[in-house]
């Protein structure tokens, strides 16, 4: 598939609304982003990416449309940042744990976080379908 | 505090009012934390569907579901009504890594189309395939007692259907209870979640 199939096809799924914009204005910047720098994407350098005013609810879906559809070219994953400001990438198991249930235990000292939520920064990494034509310019 | 966003806030933008379970369908690592969310999500719809009740008593099986892909639509989740998967289904979610979660919805006009539903369900759409091993039966019930219906449903799930194992049972609290059975298509566990969504609607005064 084509880029240009995908966009169409997710048009296709959203309709004319403004989430469905902002999915094709970011697949057109993710286009230009090499390896190096597609895995480590933050809800901010997404917002930078798109010359975006604000992190909003629009632009959260959008992004959130690109992890979690059958169109998803991000891979999200959960990094702690704690009360010393210390960061530690957190596993699979324990992000997930976190999403249903705010709970966590800090990877360094075992015990557990208070308002891990608070905490914890989701990041994305970029991870393209199989058969999808995609090449960073 | 740093300058990153953080889950809470996230959750605060993309759905404050289900609780994280919006963020958490997104974001999800695997298929059950994806599962787990949007049963999490339906429910506030079927909240709402509850709530508004003396204004959809007319409404047919069509009609209620479409409010509930919409809201889902609203989400950011790839939700359709009447799509083709070997039929046409009530509530079609679909999402990476091959997900999909089908409800089968039916107004409660006896249990013989209650059966049709689960039969629907677990024959036409079913695929039991990863990503794909639940969906859920959406009883819209406009019956006094909702409870005695689901009760009944129950009983006569497992009368009816050979080799069907009720797993987890929440109807006398949450108004659903779980099954699982082996998918004819593939063999595999086919987990099916039955929701009692109580319509009645006969205020005394």
């Amino acid at each position: 598939m084509k880029v240009d199939e995908l966009k169409l096809e997710l048009n296709a799924a959203l309709g004319t609304t403004q989430v469905a914009s902002l999915c094709v204005q970011l697949i057109d910047q993710l286009v230009h982003l090499d390896d190096a720098h597609g895995q480590m994407l933050t809800y901010t350098s997404l917002q930078k990416l798109l010359n975006y005013p604000e992190i909003d609810t629009p632009l959260v879906s959008a992004v959130h449309f690109l992890t979690s559809s059958r169109y998803a070219l991000l891979e999200a994953h959960g990094q702690l940042i704690d009360d010393d400001g210390d960061e530690y990438p957190l596993e699979d198991v324990d992000f997930n744990e976190v999403l249903k249930s705010g709970f966590l235990v800090h990877p360094g000292t075992g015990e557990i976080v208070i308002d891990a939520k608070d905490k914890v920064m989701p990041y994305f990494a970029l991870s393209l379908p199989k058969g999808l034509e995609w090449a960073p310019k | 505090m740093t300058a990153e966003t953080s889950l809470s806030q996230i959750d605060a933008l993309s759905g404050i009012m289900c609780d994280g379970a919006v963020s958490a369908y997104h974001l999800a690592k695997d298929h059950p934390t994806r599962v787990d969310a949007l049963e999490r999500i339906v429910e506030f719809s079927y909240n709402s569907l509850v709530r508004n009740r003396h204004l959809n008593q007319e409404q047919g099986e069509d009609e209620l579901s479409v409010q509930i892909v919409e809201q889902l639509r609203v989400l950011a989740i790839q939700a359709t009504h009447d799509t083709q998967t070997g039929g046409h289904c009530d509530v079609h979610v679909e999402g990476k890594d091959h997900f999909l979660w089908i409800g089968e919805a039916k107004v409660h006009g006896g249990y013989q189309w209650l059966e049709d539903g689960f039969q629907q369900l677990s024959t036409r759409y079913a695929t039991g395939g990863y990503g794909q091993d639940h969906g859920e039966i959406i009883i819209y019930c406009r019956n006094r007692v909702g409870l005695d219906v689901l009760n009944t449903w129950k009983e006569r799930l497992k009368a009816v259907q050979h080799g069907i194992e009720i797993y987890e049972d929440k109807t006398d609290t949450r108004l659903w209870f779980r099954s699982r059975h082996q998918c004819e298509n593939s063999g595999l566990p086919f987990h099916i979640r039955h929701r009692l969504i109580p319509l009645y609607f006969a205020p005394k005064k």
